[in-house]
């Protein structure tokens, strides 16, 4: 079956994922953070997902930025999110371009927005579990918005 | 030897009265009849386990514990009965001052540490390796930029370990923070090493890059060793494992630099969090702290050693044609600009928002951009 | 600041001129012909991964480090090229016998394999609800405090001494990081175990504090490596052991059952070092021996101390009313520590005819 994305229904999914693949990501260790993850395009849409120990716990869509205190929040217009899954879903993990970090490096074409250091040093500290989440697309079905 | 005890038992007559004692079944039970606060340990979420934090209670709390440890010279836990009948040996601690070591937050640190331990051995794809084809200049300008992470990534260990000793033991958490940053340190040397002696070998070390490292081992006090190398040396190095990452030619390398910036960002966080309290609770160190940093900076501009700076360009442009240089210089430029943004919105946040003006790092920037300009 | 660099390179016109040159584009990538031996190590055993014992190979081999470290004071990985100019980082432990043995590598790799997460992996529940008496809970408490000093001066030694080894022993200062990290949470697991019992931490004594100084004081790195592995790191095994088998508790069992995993590997470190040391500096046997015959003492005054032994015979009969039937079972417990030690001892390379352990337990046999 179909899942939109950008959909409140997409994170959701991962989050489930996630706790069924409780041993991998109990491996990566514990993971404490909000992040944000803000789609750009004709009508911009931004969550947040809610990391705590080893699961997903929470996932919503927010109005505003400041109606939940963000670590840090990425920011890419829907056709570069679309290229990143469809980078995922070629072999299960991106190619190297196509990372987060990649991404969001050097020519930021995803953008890491955060206000305190700290909150963007959790990005890093976290990464191989952030990567390991997305990376779960690779067999769903995506409906572009 | 440099210690001998106050008792040689072997010629003591008290202590041939004790034994008979012993074997008499005469036990002197006083320890168990101690008067001591009971205490309710509750682990508060079971998928963390009991951590430090669910501990924090009564006389074991970290908040309870004054900001300059006295009475205990020796081992004694934090919140253990102090034996007042016989002089506790003096082991010699030189770090009794809270606001020495501590951070906020560090009890935190201390736990995620404990449960994001990874092993270069096996969970780096090193079996994918044949299955990639990697042009010999890659593979060279990769070997040499593993040459430089190995060789720097060991301070990380030796600074930690000068001074964990020193601690006080009621600063368990720190010491157990900087025991998982000499363990995580040298797991990144380790798999740059393994890396390079997977493929081309180890290349040139750096000269420079040695004389920025003894300013971090000899630094005069851990609260400056700690700014240097946790805040400015990790701060840069951590930019340079994102930048690395992303210029990674296969997906081995980059697994590796994905591993191993999550632990550079949580000792950034650990020293960023150790300047703050410090700032926060000892203001009057700051002109030293500055003045420090003052010359820190300047050391840190030999981590910007040519073979460095050569091999990142030709990984960044896939390679050593002009056009390939030309790009590679573009990413290189654009990530050494990310490490001293970073670093200035890192030390305003702990509490010293003067390094942006003070720092010689700006002006050594345009000078480069001058130079090269010109 | 302790070090001002020879070379202020902020204002070194040299680098600043090859710097700009290099970002204009003029790059020499000299380091590129570079003569250097390629390894091309692979993983013998998929299973163990790529291993530093895959690694052993040509002049970046473990097996070609010489006896004494002349050619190399920097942190440069053994084997890369050095340039002239590298700075001295201060480390006056240059030879190879001092620091080194053979399975220390493996040592390493297999303290990463084997690593455990005592806030996860012990049983907490079994500890929220012991099934035994609030006495056998002190005793237990009291000992895990005793446990948490002798894990704190574990961690203390490597640290005391790693930073000051030559990088061309790469390997061993890791495994000494991997020492560190598992005292450290040695520490944090027997700490978080007595309290979380609820009748808190115990007494920290001074018989104690005294063997620690001993050890932590050792004059000399291989005085400290005996003292450390052979004996603290025996004696915290057989506590453990007999944690494991005194106590019912599910979490104690765990924690024993980790925890001796963990000193053992410091124990076969320990034998190794002994042996490859004395291989190589057999005239080195007798100021080891007289360091270990006095942290033997220093272990006698523990072993006889009022709080020590009186919260093992606790332990062992179960209650403080039959505590004194437990005496017999305490003594065997030593004879076999002793036993064990002198094994070691004798493994090492450095046995003793004057044992202060082996004297006192005679003395309580008798």
């Amino acid at each position: 079956m179909a899942i939109k994305f950008p959909s409140i229904d997409f994170f959701r999914e991962l989050a489930r994922r996630m706790a069924d693949n409780a041993a991998e990501f109990e491996k990566l260790g514990f993971c404490d953070t909000v992040m944000g993850v803000k789609v750009d395009g004709d009508s911009a849409h931004l969550y947040a997902l809610t990391f705590d120990v080893f699961d997903c716990t929470d996932v919503r869509e927010l109005a505003s930025p400041d109606d939940v205190e963000l670590d840090f929040t990425l920011e890419a217009p829907l056709a570069l999110w679309r290229e990143m899954f469809e980078s995922i879903k070629k072999t299960g993990t991106p190619e190297p371009a196509y990372t987060l970090n990649s991404l969001s490096h050097v020519g930021d074409r995803m953008k890491v927005v955060y206000d305190d250091p700290e909150g963007h040093d959790k990005f890093y500290r976290f990464m191989a579990t952030l990567q390991a989440f997305v990376d779960q697309t690779s067999d769903f079905d995506i409906e572009w918005a | 030897m440099s210690y001998y005890g106050t008792n040689d038992f072997s010629y003591n007559s008290d202590f041939n009265l004790r034994i008979r004692d012993i074997k008499k079944g005469n036990l002197d039970f006083g320890w168990l009849d101690d008067a001591r606060e009971t205490v309710e340990v509750r682990r508060r979420d079971p998928r963390r386990g009991l951590t430090i934090e669910d501990c924090e209670v009564g006389p074991y709390a970290i908040e309870n514990t004054p900001e300059v440890i006295r009475e205990n010279r020796g081992l004694a836990p934090r919140g253990a009965i102090l034996d007042a009948a016989t002089v506790q040996p003096d082991l010699g601690p030189s770090l009794n001052k809270k606001s020495d070591v501590w951070g906020y937050r560090v009890q935190r640190y201390w736990e995620e540490a404990m449960s994001r331990q990874w092993n270069v051995s096996t969970d780096v794809p090193w079996h994918d390796m044949d299955k990639h084809n990697i042009p010999d200049d890659l593979e060279i300008a990769f070997c040499q930029l593993c040459t430089l992470l190995s060789e720097v990534e060991m301070i990380a260990t030796d600074l930690p370990a000068k001074w964990s000793h020193h601690m006080n033991s009621y600063f368990q958490e720190v010491k157990g923070f900087i025991a998982t940053q000499a363990i995580d340190e040298a797991r990144h040397a380790e798999v740059f090493r393994k890396r390079a002696l997977a493929g081309a070998g180890l290349f040139r070390a750096s000269v420079r890059g040695e004389h920025a490292l003894k300013g971090i081992l000899e630094a005069d006090s851990y609260s400056e060793g700690s700014v240097f190398l946790h805040v400015l040396g990790e701060g840069f190095i951590l930019t340079l494992f994102r930048s690395s990452e992303f210029i990674s030619p296969t997906p081995v390398e980059q697994r590796m630099f994905q591993l191993v910036m999550q632990d550079e960002a949580r000792h950034v966080s650990y020293g960023l969090q150790h300047l703050k309290y410090l700032m926060d609770n000892c203001p009057e160190v700051r002109p030293q702290i500055n003045g420090f940093l003052d010359e820190a900076e300047r050391h840190l501009t030999g981590l910007f050693n040519p073979d460095q700076l050569e091999s990142m360009i030709v990984l960044g442009g896939k390679g050593t044609k002009p056009d390939q240089i030309k790009k590679g210089i573009e990413v290189v430029g654009a990530f050494q600009g990310k490490q001293i943004e970073e670093y200035f919105h890192r030390a305003e946040r702990a509490g010293l928002p003067e390094r942006r003006e003070r720092s010689p790092l700006l002006e050594l920037q345009q000078r480069m951009i001058a130079a090269a300009m010109s | 600041m302790g070090y001002y660099a020879r070379d202020d390179f902020f204002n070194n016109p040299e680098l600043l001129e090859r710097s700009g040159q290099i970002l204009k584009g003029n790059v020499t990538l000299d380091w590129m012909k570079l003569d250097v031996e390629s390894a091309k190590c692979r993983p013998a055993d998929n299973r163990r991964g790529l291993t530093f014992d895959d690694l052993n190979v040509g002049s970046y081999a473990w097996d070609a480090i010489p006896e004494k470290i002349r050619h190399n004071y920097s942190m440069a990985p053994r084997g890369a090229v050095l340039p002239p100019g590298l700075p001295h980082l201060g480390y006056d432990i240059n030879r190879k016998s001092e620091v080194w043995s053979n399975n220390g590598p493996a040592l390493y790799e297999e303290s990463k394999a084997r690593h455990w997460i005592p806030s996860r992996e012990v049983p907490w529940d079994a500890v929220e609800q012991v099934g035994h008496s609030e006495e056998f809970e002190r005793g237990l408490a009291q000992l895990y405090t005793d446990l948490t000093a002798m894990a704190t001066v574990l961690g203390d030694i490597p640290s005391k001494w790693v930073w000051r080894i030559n990088q061309e022993f790469v390997e061993l200062k890791m495994w000494q990081c991997t020492q560190m990290f598992d005292a450290a949470q040695l520490a944090d697991v027997f700490r978080k175990r007595a309290i979380a019992g609820g009748t808190g931490l115990g007494r920290d004594h001074a018989p104690l504090g005294e063997l620690a100084k001993t050890v932590f004081d050792s004059g000399t790195y291989p005085c400290a490596s005996a003292s450390t592995h052979l004996l603290l790191c025996g004696l915290m095994q057989i506590l453990l052991r007999h944690v494991g088998a005194v106590s019912e508790n599910a979490a104690d069992e765990t924690i024993a059952r980790f925890g001796m995993q963990d000193v053992s590997r410091s124990l076969a470190y320990g034998i190794g070092h002994m042996k490859y040391l004395l291989a190589e500096r057999p005239h080195e046997t007798t100021s080891l021996s007289g360091h270990l015959d006095e942290a033997e003492n220093a272990t006698v005054g523990l072993l006889a101390s009022p709080i020590f032994i009186s919260t093992l015979a606790l332990l062992t009969a179960g209650s403080r009313e039959g505590a004194a039937s437990g005496v017999p079972q305490v003594i065997a417990l030593y004879r076999r520590f002793a036993d064990e030690h002198a094994a070691r001892r004798e493994a090492a390379g450095i046995p003793s005819s004057e044992s202060p352990l082996e004297a006192f337990v005679q003395q309580l046999e008798a």
